[in-house]
């Protein structure tokens, strides 16, 4: 009996928290003189932590943009599992951290311009014959990290369209995060891994010698920030400071800093239709 | 307001599949896990010290570092020694050894609660000392093991959670794989809180009806009437 | 071997600095679930039917639900109802409230362990309930639940560690930075574990410590 009426406590504490978030935009937050971001500081080159202070390319952006403006950064690192959730909950104005635009996330969220592009790849040991080609799973075991991680998805959704033809991998495994994974290959208890070729060409560094690139699956990607669905205006300001930082010839000397290559970002197009 | 419902009619299906596993993990390990509590509270008792100490550091160490830590080390780290397990195996042997460590105190409570006295008389009529603990103390300890086994229980059940750590396809990792395509966490969190309620109200009513049918006055387990004994009922697992 | 250990070595300062934040969390989330937990215990057996009932659900609620949840429904939802809290004020709360309906429980059992005819000497004496309740009553509880609070209180330990989803970095989540960083997942973990080890077992002395010096109190 009680549990019933706790049940029904719950279901009533379900329906309050959805609030119409009114919009945040520039404006405000420069009357309020500083910017809360949420950021996932665990996926290195993109963000993460060096002598406790949040590093890496989309940082550097953020402070040019935080410069840009004028106003103070209050920065939070949040997992995964809480970031978007405090995003809607307007507990941060927006998010900068590395996201991949899939299609399930464009119709919720708003995009700003892509900071960076990349291709979804396979990896594996170097000098393993486990994976012949990207077309083929079959009898694999494939690590990825968790969805929502872009990656992720995209090994459901091919996996799921291997099967049909029976090229289905034997087992997919969900790492908690991308070193994982590459500890799974090293230990051999994956035969390889699906990741953005930006994160692989970074445990290729920690680990030289160790991972070999088989090959890119689909079309290559863009990665950007977001914002609320709502706050399309708020959304416009940041992909304008982004756009400015890519005129400028800046974002390209960041890419080179922290992935090697430069990446050509364009101005429209990169995101499906349908979305906010 | 608007709760997706959509997300329900999608999601739901995923966790119950993942609630099987739960299941089959708790189902698999808790027992095991009784057996290596017994093993270890029996050792705790020991009159030598070299059967004392070794259990007792055990149970220090289980009990004093994160159930994460715990998994992860015996997941990612015994490849290192040539010993690959799978997710599955991997995470039943955790799960019991984590939950044997938290057993094994109960199981030492309770035993610690039958009077001296039965295992004296018993050991004087010439019963070997695993013979009276299995017929004497044993049955008469049950009564006071339960209350606090459901605890540890229920803690075992939400601390299987950790194993999607190590890629186990249970409730929080089907919870992830929901959240990471629905993008709902309203909907995705209340739908799993919700089932693991479910599922922890069940085993507490379960395990609630064996200690009454226990307790029946023909049985022949004593009910714990002495106040104290009751108390080792609240040791509780961590959240 | 050598590289393993200097991996540790040097994340041993950042680790310290989250496991600060763990102890700032849960010393902090200790010292106000003790209060809820007695409040909590009082009220179970208020003459109020409602505040009875509603002390169950809550406790059921608590027990019964994973702790993440009730995390992020504290930080989260409450702010609908008009308190938007800091988040290690939001996480505090969270493993307070969790931590006090544990605590009940162990209370309410304790209960049962004072003679009534303690009790009944108070009210012969005309003693007024919350005198009864704080001189003789709770001291004695208190004493005898000192080894379930030990396991309760090195769960909060561990189990701050769910503050991460709401933005708080403590050790666990300081652990995954070091491990997204170096890509050396083995070490980083081994060394966390080494962290939350030392300071369970510092607190499980400190309670065994407690136990030894509050005998007297015990009934039994």
């Amino acid at each position: 009996m009680s549990s019933r009426l706790a049940l029904c406590a719950l279901l009533a504490v379900v329906g309050v928290t959805g609030q119409t978030a009114f919009a945040t935009d520039l404006a405000e937050i420069k009357s309020r003189g500083t910017v809360v971001i949420g950021t996932e500081a665990a996926y290195a080159p993109f963000e993460y932590v060096e002598d406790g202070k949040i590093v890496g390319y989309d940082e550097d952006i953020l402070n040019r943009i935080v410069a840009a403006w004028g106003v103070k950064l209050q920065q939070f690192d949040v997992p995964f599992a809480g970031i978007l959730a405090g995003l809607d909950q307007k507990k941060f104005d927006f998010v900068a951290t590395a996201l991949i635009m899939n299609p399930d996330r464009v119709v919720k969220y708003a995009f700003t311009l892509p900071v960076a592009r990349g291709d979804v790849v396979f990896a594996q040991l170097k000098g393993s014959h486990k994976m012949k080609g990207v077309d083929d799973l079959s009898g694999l075991v494939v690590g990825s990290g968790v969805p929502p991680g872009g990656p992720a998805v995209v090994l459901t959704h091919y996996n799921d369209k291997l099967k049909e033809s029976g090229k289905g991998a034997s087992n997919l495994l969900r790492f908690p995060s991308a070193p994982e994974t590459f500890l799974a290959l090293s230990n051999g208890q994956v035969d390889c891994v699906i990741q953005t070729d930006l994160v692989v060409q970074q445990a290729m560094k920690k680990q030289p010698d160790t991972f070999e690139i088989v090959g890119a699956v689909g079309d290559p990607f863009y990665i950007g920030w977001v914002a609320r669905g709502d706050d399309t205006l708020l959304r416009d300001e940041v992909s304008a400071e982004i756009r400015k930082l890519r005129d400028s010839g800046e974002l390209a000397t960041l890419q080179e800093k922290w992935f090697g290559h430069r990446m050509e970002i364009p101005d429209s197009g990169y995101l499906p239709p349908g979305s906010k | 307001m608007d709760f997706d419902f959509s997300v329900v009619a999608f999601g739901f299906p995923i966790l119950l599949r993942g609630l099987v596993n739960t299941v089959l993990f708790c189902t698999i390990s808790l027992p095991a896990g009784l057996v290596l509590g017994s093993a270890v509270a029996l050792l705790r008792l020991s009159h030598r010290r070299v059967a004392r100490l070794p259990a007792a550091v055990f149970v220090e160490i289980i009990r004093d570092t994160p159930f994460l830590v715990q998994a992860f080390l015996l997941f990612y780290g015994l490849p290192a020694f040539g010993v690959r397990l799978s997710a599955a195996t991997a995470g039943v042997l955790v799960l019991s050894v984590h939950s044997g460590a938290y057993f094994a105190e109960a199981i030492r409570g309770a035993i610690l609660s039958v009077p001296k006295g039965q295992l004296e008389a018993a050991r004087a009529l010439g019963m070997p000392y695993l013979h009276a603990m299995r017929r004497i103390v044993f049955p008469q300890m049950l009564g006071y093991l339960l209350p606090a086994l459901t605890n540890q229980i229920i803690g075992a059940i939400k601390d299987s959670a950790v194993l999607s750590v190590i890629t186990a396809p249970e409730l929080s990792m089907a919870a992830q794989m929901v959240l990471g395509e629905s993008f709902s966490p309203v909907e995705t969190y209340a739908m799993v809180a919700t089932i693991y309620w479910a599922l922890i109200a069940a085993v507490s009513a379960g395990l609630m009806r064996l200690e009454k049918r226990l307790f029946r006055s023909d049985a022949a387990v004593p009910r714990p009437d002495t106040p104290r004994l009751a108390l080792s009922a609240l040791e509780t697992t961590a959240s | 071997m050598p590289t393993a250990i200097k991996v540790m070595v040097d994340a041993a300062p950042w680790l310290l600095q989250g496991a600060v934040m763990t102890l700032e969390t849960s010393l902090l989330a200790i010292a106000l679930g003790l209060p809820v937990g007695i409040a909590l215990a009082v009220a179970q057996r208020a003459r109020l039917r409602m505040l009875r009932g509603f002390v169950s659900v809550y406790i059921s609620f608590a027990r019964g639900t994973p702790l993440f949840i009730q995390i992020m429904l504290v930080f989260f939802v409450l702010p609908s109802l008009g308190f938007d809290i800091p988040r290690f004020c939001a996480g505090v709360i969270a493993l307070s409230l969790n931590s006090g309906a544990y605590i009940a429980e162990m209370i309410r059992g304790g209960l049962t362990a004072i003679p009534k005819g303690q009790v009944e000497a108070a009210r012969a004496l005309s003693m007024p309930r919350s005198l009864m309740w704080r001189h003789i009553i709770l001291p004695q509880v208190l004493a005898l639940i000192l080894p379930p609070l030990t396991v309760e209180f090195t769960g909060l330990l561990k189990g701050s560690a769910l503050l991460a989803v709401i933005g708080i970095v403590e050790l666990t989540r300081t652990g995954q930075q070091m491990v997204a960083a170096t890509f050396k997942p083995l070490e980083i973990w081994l060394m966390v574990g080494i962290f939350y080890f030392v300071m369970c077992y510092a607190l499980a002395a400190l309670t065994r410590y407690l136990e030894r010096t509050t005998q007297v109190y015990r009934a039994v």
